[in-house]
């Protein structure tokens, strides 16, 4: 992954007081595409347990209840330090921008500020890679 | 010696269709009235900055409304609320900003409002002329649909989540402590209001059709939206002017849905020129202002 590592982004977040607090009951599998590159993020309980790319088998078998997708180029954008308009925000990529959200909302929403906060420590492992 | 805040609070009684409100205000400053209107799902706490800004203060005697449902303005006990679904229509929210400036003998106020607030100040210039010596919309558009969903008030989603998606509207330039103030005050809603108030951001706000009607000499029209808004984007504001002969707009940069809110000092640079425009224009006439 160029624009961050992943795992860096894990280890971050299991160590980050904000992410600790907000992802209380959080237990999930996103599968999120930055570009053409799957990532798998899996939580349980509030703590991630792997943030790493898919492999082939992997996104075949689908191992994932909800998917985070946008180009490559959106991404770059929504990880700057200080964004552009409407790269702000993940709702806000999804308005303006290329970003595409699947599967049951009432299954990600009410996680939404841990996936947020997840987002903003990636903002700062992408700055420093 | 205790340290206050120069806003004071107290009720007054309302009766819209009707049924009577208890509604709360705030307000501060002396001068021209000016009428400061929360976003959808909020309250007055939104405009606890500009309260206690002393150049406002020095020329406007500012109210700010919890409107009926919000904030400390409990819904009303005349009428059985908890059987109907909660909306916010553009004519209840007309009548309750117009019943509120006659029941305080306002005279002419200024109207400013940000969000539902801010497309409020299109609809009252258009069916309410004469009640206001100018309006100010703050992340104003012709009409925003597209927002109004049931996951805004749903069983299985709490508020974080109203909190966490309105701090991502906010600005990554405002200061962190105000973003957070903003999410803070959309944690604490009752859950079906802030969906019910999107009705009339998304639905019953439409001026598509008649914006045509807004007539400039009757009541002067300013329109401002932040850079980072991206529910009423600064181009959605600025098609809006364009249909506006006579108005002002005016993009915020570095601001995002709740410029009051989220950074007042950045917010002041761009709203004390408006209110001195307004402040040094010449009265209209009643006559021009109900012609």
């Amino acid at each position: 992954m160029e624009l961050f590592d992943p795992e860096r982004v894990a280890a971050a977040a299991n160590a980050d007081p904000e992410f600790q607090l907000a992802s209380r009951f959080w237990t999930t599998s996103i599968r999120i595409d930055i570009g053409e590159t799957p990532l798998l993020l899996k939580v349980t309980d509030g703590r991630v347990e792997r943030f790493s790319e898919l492999n082939e088998s992997e996104a075949r078998e689908s191992p994932w209840t909800y998917r985070i997708s946008a180009p490559a180029v959106d991404w770059t954008q929504f990880l700057e330090p200080v964004p552009k308009p409407f790269y702000q925000d993940l709702m806000a990529g999804v308005y303006r921008h290329g970003f595409v959200l699947e599967g049951d909302e009432s299954e990600f929403y009410p996680h939404y500020s841990a996936a947020d906060r997840l987002f903003a420590i990636a903002r700062s492992v992408a700055a420093t890679s | 010696m205790a340290r206050f805040d120069s806003a004071v609070g107290r009720y007054t009684y309302l009766t819209i269709d009707g049924t009577e409100y208890r509604v709360y205000f705030e307000e501060a400053g002396q001068g021209i009235p000016l009428i400061l209107m929360h976003t959808a799902g909020a309250d007055g706490r939104q405009w606890r900055h500009i309260l206690e800004d002393p150049d406002v203060q020095k020329d406007y005697r500012m109210i700010v409304p919890d409107l009926p449902y919000h904030g400390k303005s409990v819904p009303p006990t005349g009428k059985e609320w908890w059987t109907e679904e909660y909306k916010l229509t553009r004519d209840f929210f007309m009548k309750t900003t117009i019943a509120l400036s006659h029941e305080l003998g306002l005279d002419h106020p200024v109207y400013m409002g940000s969000s539902i607030g801010g497309h409020l100040a299109g609809d009252l210039a258009l069916y309410h002329p004469e009640e206001f010596r100018a309006v100010i919309g703050l992340e104003a558009a012709l009409s925003t649909p597209g927002g109004y969903e049931d996951t805004l008030d749903h069983p299985r989603i709490g508020n974080q989540y109203k909190g966490a998606i309105m701090r991502g509207i906010t600005s990554p330039h405002s200061p962190e402590p105000y973003r957070r103030e903003a999410a803070w005050i959309y944690n604490q809603g009752a859950p079906e209001v802030f969906r019910g108030d999107i009705y009339y951001y998304c639905v019953d706000h439409d001026l598509t059709e008649t914006v045509d009607g807004i007539d400039t000499s009757k009541v002067a029209v300013y329109l401002l939206t932040g850079e980072y808004d991206y529910g009423s984007t600064p181009e959605m504001s600025e098609e809006m002017a364009r249909r506006i002969p006579g108005s002002n707009y005016q993009t915020m940069e570095g601001l995002g849905h709740f410029p009051m809110q989220e950074d007042p000092e950045r917010f002041r640079g761009y709203i004390l020129p408006v209110l001195e425009a307004i402040r040094e224009a010449p009265r209209m006439p009643a006559a021009a202002r109900t012609g």
